[in-house]
């Protein structure tokens, strides 16, 4: 089920917050919770549904034993180290699958051909780390197993993140309750990212579809330009859209998942986008690969810091899929953040911060090629599409749609990539009040005129 | 003990070069600006080799402040 979806916002939403508010009890809640996750899941996804629970339940005993063989004085951590790799077993062998568009058992019907599960690159990583802090001794096995299945399931975030820590929602797990506060400002968030979703990100995809989806060949420069800057602007709005989203709904239900973007677009190096963009995964491959990688190879004295560096973006890269322009765009990341570790930003700091936003930027949207491409072809196909000038229509896309039009809603996104709201006062008179409350309700109805109109697309970020 | 944190005083000025910072018990990453993931394991491998000492991947993980990391190297000192 979509977060955007009508069956979500008019029935799904509605039942499960009032069933949640009606009941007192916090295992009548919890149960309530895992319930309807569960169900919010099978309707996205119903043939992984299974794999998923036993996933659930793999986690539930691999996290005891894991404890288990810690206090037997398990010494040089091989068995723990095997039950935490055979997690990412699943992620692999289906991420295998859709690189290679492998077609396993032909005969099978459509719904039982294997694809990868919703959600599982998210859900892997969220259950690595509730058994990597175990066995790095940071927490307890959970005792319980429907608080371990919410924490898997829990609907806002099962999909696309933010891949929270077992001890971040720990409290919000054993005992859920909320609150009029809560409930206010999760719904504010919410709706944000509704609007930012259905008013914004579906726009620019319109236009960005109509650019790319053609034959290279018949691009001119300008349309290239727009479709790479638009679809800038569209990956942040709708990711960071469903981000509002998750955040808001976990809130509203007392649940303090993690922020996952601090205006990316921002930053002054590479280094600090990789600090402001999908911060919860860059934590995990932060927290449990480059640490782990740089305790163990401490003594190396070799470019150390950059070889480790490069491995973690490779693995951000495969994360994403196992096909080529994802690898690529991990090794992108990984060598320039080596060489800014090296020499460039002890050269960025003595250059005026508009110089450092500028070559951000740049690598930055670069880099998004590798998104919007599928393969090497293609990639340099538009690469030279940008910078050898193909001239044509300024205004239309090779499929016609004046491109100009879509203008003011790229301004408006733009205007949400950067800081400028936080730095206006927040006043607290009465007419503020009305006027911030007026505004939230044209937001939410917008996006309701939209959806009923049958205007959404899915998020970009579900795909992982 | 004392002896410990002004010796880490003078590798952390070192390590982050600059000379006001002033370590105690409570001091965490969160007090000096140049203290990530990525100066974290410089700042281990300066202290490893100041104290000549080796710290195990266990000890370092746990080392939320540094009068965490001066009980291990007085642990390791003594031992």
């Amino acid at each position: 089920m979509q977060l955007t979806s009508v069956a979500f916002l008019f029935s799904f939403l509605p039942l499960i917050f009032i069933l949640f508010i009606s009941l007192k009890n916090s295992t009548y809640r919890k149960f309530i919770l895992v319930f309807f996750s569960i169900a919010f899941y099978a309707w996205g996804d119903f043939a992984s549904l299974l794999l998923m629970s036993l996933l659930t339940i793999y986690v539930w005993i691999a996290g005891k034993s894991i404890k288990n063989l810690n206090d037997k004085g398990e010494i040089n951590n091989f068995y723990p180290s095997i039950l935490i790799t055979l997690i990412f077993i699943p992620l692999i062998f289906y991420k295998t699958i859709e690189a290679l568009d492998l077609n396993l058992f032909p005969n099978y019907p459509l719904l039982l051909q294997p694809k990868l599960p919703l959600g599982l690159s998210f859900i892997t990583f969220s259950a690595a780390s509730y058994l990597i802090d175990i066995n790095h001794d940071e927490m307890e096995p959970e005792t319980d197993f429907i608080n371990l299945a919410l924490y898997i399931f829990m609907f806002p975030k099962v999909l696309q993140g933010p891949i929270t820590k077992y001890q971040e929602i720990q409290e919000n797990i054993h005992n859920p309750k909320t609150n009029i506060e809560n409930i206010s400002k999760g719904t504010q968030r919410f709706i944000i990212g509704l609007g930012k979703k259905v008013l914004l990100a579906d726009s620019l995809s319109i236009a960005i579809l109509s650019i790319t989806n053609i034959d290279f060949i018949q691009l001119t420069s300008t349309s290239a330009w727009f479709g790479l800057l638009f679809f800038s602007l569209q990956i942040f709005i709708d990711f960071s859209a469903y981000t509002d989203m998750a955040i808001g709904l976990g809130k509203i239900f007392g649940f303090n998942f993690p922020e996952n973007f601090n205006f990316p677009y921002a930053s002054i190096s590479l280094t600090d986008f990789w600090r402001r963009w999908h911060i919860t995964l860059v934590s995990w491959f932060r927290q449990y690969l480059f640490y782990s990688l740089e305790i163990t190879q401490r003594k190396s004295k070799f470019l150390r810091q950059q070889i480790n560096i490069l491995i973690v973006f490779l693995a951000t890269g495969l994360w994403h899929g196992f096909t080529l322009n994802f690898i690529f765009w991990g090794l992108y990341n990984g060598i320039i953040l080596g060489l800014e570790s090296l020499f460039i930003k002890k050269l960025l700091v003595k250059t005026p911060r508009i110089i450092q936003h500028i070559y951000t930027l740049a690598l930055i949207i670069f880099g998004w090629l590798f998104f919007m491409t599928d393969s090497p072809k293609t990639f340099f196909s538009y690469l030279s599409t940008l910078f050898i000038k193909k001239s044509g229509s300024i205004q239309y896309s090779p499929q016609g749609l004046n491109i100009i039009t879509f203008i003011p809603i790229a301004v408006i996104s733009l205007f949400l990539c950067f800081p400028i709201l936080k730095k206006i006062p927040k006043k607290d008179f009465r007419a503020f009040t009305i006027l911030n409350s007026f505004g939230y309700l044209l937001i939410l109805l917008l996006s309701i005129a939209v959806i009923i109109k049958g205007g959404f697309k899915a998020f970009l970020y579900a795909g992982f | 003990m004392e002896a410990i944190y002004q010796k880490l005083t003078e590798i952390f000025r070192e390590v982050f070069d600059d000379p006001g910072i002033v370590i105690n018990a409570d001091t965490t990453a969160d007090d000096i600006e140049e203290w990530d993931s990525m100066s974290h394991i410089n700042l281990i491998l300066m202290v490893e080799l100041k104290f000549n000492i080796e710290f195990s991947p266990k000890e370092i993980r746990g080392f939320n402040n540094t009068g965490e990391m001066a009980k291990v190297i007085q642990r390791h000192l003594s031992g």
